[in-house]
């Protein structure tokens, strides 16, 4: 990297000289590649004397001739030192060859990712192509952003492609997957399984009422996560500096622990023999039936205590574990927005008369929107897919979005019908969030 | 400098050429290079993927240090999740224990290798009763490992079950019996087949009914028990609701429940916290099996392991750790007589005659299956 960088400072003044600093970044990259060949050719020789941990594609080169290896990384280093070089002198011929190797590697990589359907090696070699490529060919703003919009390409873009054509599939015999044929099914058939999210089971909308069931739920734990959030963040907003960072600090503690770890140990506070019902129905329950004789507030507390609270394995517990979950993420962006909030606004809003509630109405929380918008979208999202808290803390009774996923990609083995509900999931989120940032627009 | 670069690379791939060899020469050993230890021909490792806490890992040492076979072991949660890693192309898994039901849709989709039970020298070890199952004719693929049931387990101690032994399974779905004792709590398995196999039983139906009018009937009989029923669990439910009594009767599996009875056994009273019964209507049987993965690249030492595992004491071994009835007859005489004794683990004939497989369903039958499910879940 460091090189890159230097050779892009150099090119400020040797930009007279005639080679742009673009190409020279390219001629880097191939002569770094070239390394790159010797290395791995060094990591085949000694790996007798060494015993590397093979990558996959080296245990896929050996099954070739034993001579391969030495041909490709031989050829490969060649190739890539003699073009850098032949780049950085300005030889006419090299920038075509350049474009050349770099096709015939992405090439190369695709063949071996189609045939040995190895995913990690094709992708880094392709990738290192690419970048070599976008360069060459002077697609500068794609090269910058190239990283960025690879990583999304491959890990957003295209397994999105993918849950699209299975939610576009059918169910096969025994949970396999027959991909979807236009020509024979017609186009309409195609979205079968987007049409059973609102058809009736035994005379009801079984899969509408589990929707609507995570959207209150979803939407009912976000405000309530805003009610106590916003207050929270605008205490901790108006301490002292150095005490907001401890505040902060506190705030993120939790995160240290696996969610999953917490809702355990939740699971462990609430349940029956729990901490709490210990303490209600043993500590509690015993003091209070000693003192029953002596009034009729200790006789009912100690009749009271005799059964355990109905803590856990209800919608409540459910409640409780999204409430306690998502907190933190309502509290820190209302924070951040607050920080930078120039405070004097608010006095300045005083010094002209309006009272307390007004200020806060039409001054504070204007001006704090885009943090809670933040917040909003923070909690509502990811609670209303959420999984592991229903299927803990509501033990698997209550039937939530994310639990149906769950089951059609693991029980049912209906992998269409499970995309086809992501898919739905994903749409109407976007919708309410598109519509969220209209409305708040238009009032602006 | 082109010159020199050219030379440079030239006199690598000479010597690159000299050198001659190199390279990882297959993963662990590889398929060619499998000279392992002591037998000649068994390869250096192999990797065996079995459900948690169901063998006893001594057995894993034993077989490394007599056969000088490096085990990689590794376990999962249920039958669905065996089977997403190997449809998800997961290779290298060769040994693998699926139950019955998972045993014919994994034959199928050609997950499975082909065996021939007739070279292992411990084949006649298995009571004729479990080998030859409906599910794999003629053990082409698989031999069979650990059976039980699935029933209930209740409570002892419990002043409403000392008086009624719930030996039926009213006691999961008739409201009027669970109006009695809910209070305490009651788990059934979160197993769409296994609940609805109950309801079916319950109701006089076949287990593996796929007809629409006694599916309604069915679902009818689980909405209105819902209410009554505190948790939906079947993977940990011995540990984290059977020992610590967060409910007082469970739908259970036979190992499940034994498993917690032992947990809170007390030397003093000689006796655990946890009973099971097989209600009198009947019960699901089902059976764990021993499978070679088809991609499984150490075949002949999988072959040589599963062979290991049908051995009488060793089988003996894996029932005594985890109280599941062995297939294995010649065993019997090295299982602890207490396990032996049990009726909920090696059940009387009569009740033997009450017990079924439950079978996978066809398309149209997985997918109303699915919808009842959902549909219970989704009411109240």
């Amino acid at each position: 990297m460091a090189t890159v960088f230097e050779s892009l400072k150099q090119d400020e003044t040797s930009f007279a000289a005639g080679l742009d600093p673009t190409m020279r970044t390219a001629a880097w990259f191939l002569l770094g590649h070239g390394l790159l060949w010797i290395l791995l050719l060094v990591r085949w020789v000694t790996f007798g004397s060494v015993g590397w941990e093979p990558f996959e594609f080296e245990t896929v080169l050996s099954e070739f001739p034993s001579i391969t290896p030495y041909l490709l990384y031989g050829i490969g280093a060649a190739v890539d030192l003699v073009l850098g070089g032949a780049i950085l002198r300005e030889i006419g011929w090299a920038k075509t060859a350049a474009i050349g190797r770099n096709v015939v590697l992405i090439a190369l990589a695709t063949a071996y990712w189609w045939t040995a359907d190895e995913f990690m090696g094709a992708i880094f070699f392709a990738a290192l192509a690419g970048m070599i490529l976008l360069l060459l060919t002077r697609q500068t703003a794609w090269a910058i952003n190239y990283p960025a919009a690879f990583w999304l390409i491959i890990f957003f873009v295209l397994p999105n492609l993918i849950v699209f054509v299975i939610s576009l599939s059918e169910r096969g015999p025994r949970g396999t997957i027959i991909y979807p044929n236009i020509l024979e099914d017609g186009f309409l058939s195609l979205f079968d399984d987007y049409a059973r999210f609102f058809s009736r089971i035994g005379g009801q909308l079984i899969y509408l009422r589990i929707f609507w069931k995570s959207f209150w739920l979803a939407l009912v734990n976000t405000i309530v996560c805003l009610l106590f959030g916003y207050p929270f963040a605008y205490w901790i907003a108006r301490k002292p500096e150095k005490w907001r960072n401890i505040l902060i600090f506190l705030v993120m503690i939790p995160f240290w622990t696996n969610f999953l770890v917490r809702t355990y140990a939740w699971m462990l506070l609430l349940r029956d023999t729990g901490l709490i019902n210990n303490i209600w129905t043993i500590t509690l329950h015993e003091q209070a039936q000693m003192l029953a004789g002596s009034s009729g507030f200790f006789a009912w507390l100690a009749s009271i205590t005799a059964e355990p609270l109905p803590l856990l394995f209800n919608q409540g517990a459910v409640f409780m574990g999204l409430f306690y979950g998502f907190f933190p993420f309502v509290v820190l962006p209302i924070y951040s927005n607050l920080e930078q909030l120039d405070w004097s606004l608010l006095e300045a809003a005083a010094d002209l008369g309006a009272s307390g509630f007004q200020t806060t109405i039409r001054v504070l929380l204007p001006l704090s929107m885009p943090g809670i918008v933040a917040a909003g979208i923070i909690v509502f999202v990811p609670s209303l897919g959420s999984y592991v808290t229903p299927a803990i803390l509501g033990g698997g009774k209550v039937a939530l979005l994310g639990n149906l996923l769950q089951q059609q990609f693991m029980t049912a083995r209906d992998w269409p019908f499970g995309s086809a509900i992501g898919f739905l999931m994903m749409a109407i989120m976007l919708l309410a969030i598109m519509i969220y940032f209209r409305v708040g627009g238009a009032r602006e | 400098m082109l010159k020199k670069f050219i030379l440079f690379t030239t006199l690598i791939a000479a010597f690159a050429l000299a050198a001659c060899g190199g390279g990882p020469g297959g993963p662990g050993g590889g398929p060619e290079a499998g000279a392992g230890g002591g037998d000649g021909e068994l390869a250096a490792e192999l990797s065996v993927y079995n459900w948690a806490d169901y063998i006893d890992e001594e057995l894993l040492t034993q077989y490394e240090e007599e056969h000088g076979v490096k085990i990689i072991y590794d376990t999962y949660a249920s039958n669905e999740d065996l089977l997403a890693k190997l449809n998800a192309g997961a290779e290298g898994y060769d040994v693998i224990f699926p139950s019955d039901y998972m045993v014919s849709i994994m034959i199928d989709q050609g997950l499975l290798a082909e065996i021939d039970v007739s070279t292992m020298s411990n084949i006649g070890n298995m009571d004729p009763q479990f080998m030859n199952a409906p599910f794999d004719p003629d053990n082409k693929h698989c031999v069979p490992y650990q059976w039980g049931t699935t029933g209930i387990g209740y409570r002892a101690g419990n002043e409403y079950f000392e008086a009624n032994e719930p030996t039926s399974w009213k006691y999961l779905f008739d409201p009027e019996y669970l109006a009695e004792f809910a209070d305490g709590g009651v788990n059934v398995l979160n197993d769409p087949r296994e609940l609805s196999a109950a309801a079916a039983i319950y109701l006089g139906f076949d287990a593996n009914t796929t007809d629409p009018a006694e599916m309604d009937q069915m679902l009818e009989v689980m909405l209105a028990a819902k209410p009554f029923w505190k948790t939906f669990n079947s993977e940990d439910y011995p540990s984290t609701l059977l020992v610590p009594d967060e409910v007082v009767l469970s739908h259970g599996w036979s190992g499940g429940v034994a498993q917690a009875y032992y947990e809170t056994y007390d030397d003093e009273a000689e006796d655990g916290n946890w009973y099971y019964s097989i209600p009198e209507e009947g019960a699901v049987k089902w059976l764990d099996n021993i499978c070679i993965t088809a991609t499984s690249e150490r075949y002949d030492t999988a072959v040589h392991f599963m062979n290991f595992l049908l051995d009488a004491e060793n089988g003996a071994a894996i029932t005594n750790y985890v109280y599941y009835g062995s297939p294995n007859k010649a065993a019997e005489e090295f299982i602890l007589p207490e396990i032996l004794e049990d009726p909920s683990i090696y059940p009387p004939a009569d009740v033997q005659e009450k017990l079924y497989w439950l079978t996978e369903a066809s398309d149209e039958g997985a997918q109303a299956y699915d919808e009842l499910w959902t549909a219970v879940k989704a009411g109240n």
